[in-house]
């Protein structure tokens, strides 16, 4: 039994604020949308899809109580086909594809749909509270700080200075733009409509082509305040080795707060045959991990490390990465410690120029892979996001 | 009744005065916890009493807390718990104080509390249980706190549920996890002290008025509906807890179990209702006093500090120097044995900042990541090292005792979670001890 990609579509990403273009349309539209065109445009009878799997990381209000289902029956699915909602922080997304997969693989589905929705303009960051930062429990006896301080600590650490991580971000937009200036996303993107069916939105709103280093260093660093508050002298703690934190990153060179959503279609051999579809790739294999909570953001290499060593391949082998651009050190680490050629990572820009809707970013990142390979005539692409609390998840899949 | 006496005037109100007997200050004996529930049944049943007004008979203040002494008994009996039946009695004897504040509490008769001179820890509690409380003498001269962490102890009385209630979340959380004094102004501010009458006698006039006037009087908590308002978990809560869960973990070892434990009860005690609170606060409490760490902190910064006040100290300068000497020369040592500069430094500065020798320069080259055994190991060395020095000069005669050891360092800059250089050698032995024999078969 093999898991296959048939297809993978996303919404493009609208800025997460009261003035973004999807501010105005729910979580459970854009959800419903991504799901109707992954059926219209394969023709799918959804009777064979038996379960929608959606990431979703502030799974309340009306994002809450398990969007997955509703979302597919709004789309107009088969009332046989059930829904999951799954939230594994930033890596949802692909988790939710993960999944399907190992759906597919013990038989349980035929077809699955993986993807995830986000509208965080709409349901805001930490709405779903949580005990990870509240709890002492947690936060005392593992030294909790947010992503922001983890990834300063990551730069101080390994000496990413503010110009390493802004030179990042403006590369991250360069290819963002070319990306989409030669329609590279043109097979994914499936403009989300309003209500009354006007399209609202066509391509991705967060991006800001022409972003150089003067204009980024500009900004002022977004976590020192709440080092200064307490935070810093937390990772100092657990980091003895260092004497202070560089806090070199900002909105600029951090992952944009967006709205989007996304819906990779997953299935079998003989699903495919049955529903006339040709596959666009295999899945070899998933994997999550756990590393070091207080930096948080240092799972991406382990987890890569555990999922090729798994499967018998090395770095060599794998010819397109996505890494989930959270913040521009966690990028540049994972370059130093697997020592990749930066040519092969992100090549189509990341969540710096384009925006990171925490539940969706992991599908639509398999989808980016997927487009990349097909556009370069590649054959394998991993593709891995960092995770809250330390985790890494990570996709390998090859052309077929 | 020893430690009280009661008496009840023609309008109803009783009065009981705390007056432990051959002390110069009161403290919360087990004696006078009995007294306090045969104070409470008296009110619950005499139908002439209206409401009670406690205030303390002695010049010294209200009452110091809870008597460390008698408690070191108890104390010993709850760290060798660990049956189911031993662990249930434990916590259940840990929360019996508390209980019978609860009691006091909830007797359906109105409460004040005439506050003057010291009310601290298990004094300041048994204040909180009252339902009005008057501060009364000269302002300046009042003193109450929670000082329990900074002895390696949590309070163990309500306090970590009672004054988050009264003062929130946000003003409580520092009286509590860092032992601050509690200025009258802020106490006046948020209903911890509900009035100041600087005269006495003008203040139990307006106790017994308030007791008059207040035949329903009961604590907020106990009204139906209650909640804790901006718990942890609302926007507010939010916005301030993670900062000081962040900002305790910044300012000592993470090993200092008082802190971590006062920080759990808050939280935990703020979405139940007080009875829960009150039951989580015992568990909490009951396993703070089990820790090694707590037992050698009272020890040292408790009856130590006690006793040495009273006698006469050396002078702490050579001895001191001794320290900080074995303790930087063991990091020479480290690094001399291949552990990385920067790692065994940070380590050191983590510990003791004002022991450790300022750094030259940090190697700019990255490090490889924390490994938490390494941090064990270097510190480990450390105390070791510094402690067995210590244990030098007591026998050298540069301190009196090892208590004197002991605070002396802690004074000087020493992690206070060891209870100081020689209780910690105490605590993990001699190093490499007698030679286990192996047979060869």
């Amino acid at each position: 039994m093999a898991a296959y990609i048939y297809d993978a579509v996303r919404t493009p990403r609208g800025r997460g604020r009261p003035d973004g273009a999807l501010h105005e349309i729910t979580a459970l539209s854009l959800a419903s949308q991504a799901l109707a065109a992954i059926r219209d445009r394969n023709g799918l009878d959804t009777a064979l899809v038996d379960d929608v799997i959606l990431g979703c990381v502030m799974p309340v209000g009306e994002q809450g109580s398990n969007i997955a289902r509703i979302a597919a029956l709004v789309a107009g699915y088969d009332r046989e086909t059930a829904g999951v909602q799954v939230n594994r922080f930033c890596a949802s997304g692909l988790e939710a594809c993960n999944i399907a997969a190992a759906k597919v693989l013990t038989g349980e589905v035929v077809f699955a749909v993986g993807g995830g929705v986000e509208s965080m303009s709409r349901v805001p960051l930490g709405a779903d509270g949580g005990a990870m930062m509240i709890d002492p429990a947690f936060a005392f006896d593992h030294a909790y700080t947010p992503q922001g301080i983890g990834a300063d600590l990551i730069a101080t650490l390994h000496g990413y200075s503010r110009e390493d991580v802004d030179g990042y971000a403006v590369e991250s937009q360069r290819r963002a733009a070319l990306a989409w200036k030669e329609g590279r996303f043109a097979r994914s993107i499936v403009p989300v409509l309003d209500q009354a069916g006007v399209v609202r939105l066509d391509h991705d709103e967060h991006m800001r082509p022409g972003t150089s280093l003067e204009s980024l260093a500009k900004l002022k660093p977004a976590f020192a305040a709440i080092g200064e508050d307490g935070y810093d002298g937390v990772a100092l703690r657990r980091y003895p080795q260092i004497d202070h934190i560089d806090h070199v990153h900002h909105g600029g060179n951090s992952s944009g707060i967006v709205d989007g959503a996304a819906a990779v279609l997953i299935g079998s051999a003989e699903a495919g045959r049955a529903a006339g579809l040709r596959p666009r790739a295999r899945i070899k294999g998933m994997a999550s991990i756990g590393s070091e909570p207080t930096i948080m953001l240092t799972g991406p290499a382990l987890v890569t490390e555990k999922l090729l060593k798994r499967l018998g391949m090395t770095t060599g082998d794998i010819d397109v990465y996505e890494l989930n651009e959270a913040f521009a050190a966690v990028v540049l680490r994972y370059l130093e410690l697997l020592e990749l050629d930066p040519e092969k990572v992100n090549i189509n820009g990341g969540a710096i120029a384009m925006g990171h809707p925490l539940g969706a970013t992991g599908a639509m990142i398999l989808g980016t892979a997927l487009d990349e390979l097909e556009r370069s005539d590649k054959e394998t692409a991993l593709i891995n996001l960092c995770v809250g609390a330390g985790m890494g998840t990570a996709m390998v899949i090859e052309r077929v | 009744m020893k430690n009280f006496t009661l008496d009840i005037g023609p309008d109803g109100v009783a009065i009981a005065r705390f007056d432990v007997p051959g002390r110069p200050m009161n403290t919360i004996t087990l004696d006078v916890q009995n007294d306090l529930d045969e104070l409470a049944n008296a009110v619950a049943s005499d139908e002439n009493i209206v409401g009670l007004v406690i205030q303390s008979a002695k010049s010294s203040g209200f009452c110091a807390g809870a008597d460390l002494v008698e408690m070191e008994g108890a104390i010993e009996r709850w760290r060798l718990a660990h049956s189911q039946d031993e662990l249930r009695e434990g916590v259940e004897s840990a929360g019996q104080y508390s209980q019978r504040l609860r009691s006091l509490e909830t007797v359906g008769k109105p409460i004040a509390i005439i506050l003057a001179g010291v009310a601290l820890g298990g004094g300041l509690e048994l204040a909180l249980a009252g339902h009005y409380r008057i501060a009364t003498g000269d302002a300046a001269k009042l003193r109450l706190g929670l000082p329990e962490v900074t002895i390696g102890l949590m309070p163990g009385a309500g306090a970590t549920q009672r004054l988050p209630r009264l003062m929130g979340l946000e003003r409580s959380t520092a009286y509590l996890t860092a032992g601050k004094p509690l200025e009258l102004e802020a106490a006046l501010q948020t209903g911890v002290v509900h009035e100041h009458v600087a005269d006495p006698d003008q203040a139990l006039d307006r106790a017994k008025h308030w007791v008059i006037a207040n035949p329903n009087a009961a604590a907020p908590w106990d009204a139906k509906g209650y909640r804790v308002a901006s718990g942890p978990h609302t926007p507010a809560g939010y916005a301030k807890f993670p900062m000081f869960i962040a900002q305790a973990v910044g300012d000592g070892p993470g090993d200092h179990a008082a802190r971590a434990n006062i920080l759990r009860a808050i939280y935990e005690g703020a979405m139940v209702p007080i009875d829960a609170g009150l039951r989580i606060e015992s568990r909490y409490f009951f396993n703070t006093v089990r820790t090694k760490s707590s037992a050698a902190m009272v020890r040292t910064m408790f009856h130590a500090r006690k006793a040495l006040a009273k006698s006469e100290r050396r002078d702490p300068s050579p001895y001191v120097a001794r320290i900080r000497q074995a303790w930087n020369d063991e990091i020479e040592k480290m690094v001399r044995d291949g552990e990385s500069e920067r790692f065994v430094r940070g380590v050191a500065r983590s510990l003791a900042p004002r022991l450790t020798a300022p750094i030259s320069a940090f190697d700019p080259v990255s490090v490889h990541p924390t490994d938490t055994h390494q941090v064990a190991r270097i510190t480990e060395r450390l105390l070791r090292a510094s402690s067995q020095e210590a244990a030098t000069c007591l026998f050298d005669g540069l301190v009196g005792s090892a208590s004197e050891g002991d605070l002396v360092a802690i004074e000087a800059g020493y992690p206070s979670f060891t209870g100081g250089p020689i209780s910690y050698l105490e605590s993990v032995g001699p190093e490499n001890g007698a030679p286990r024999r192996v047979s060869i078969e």
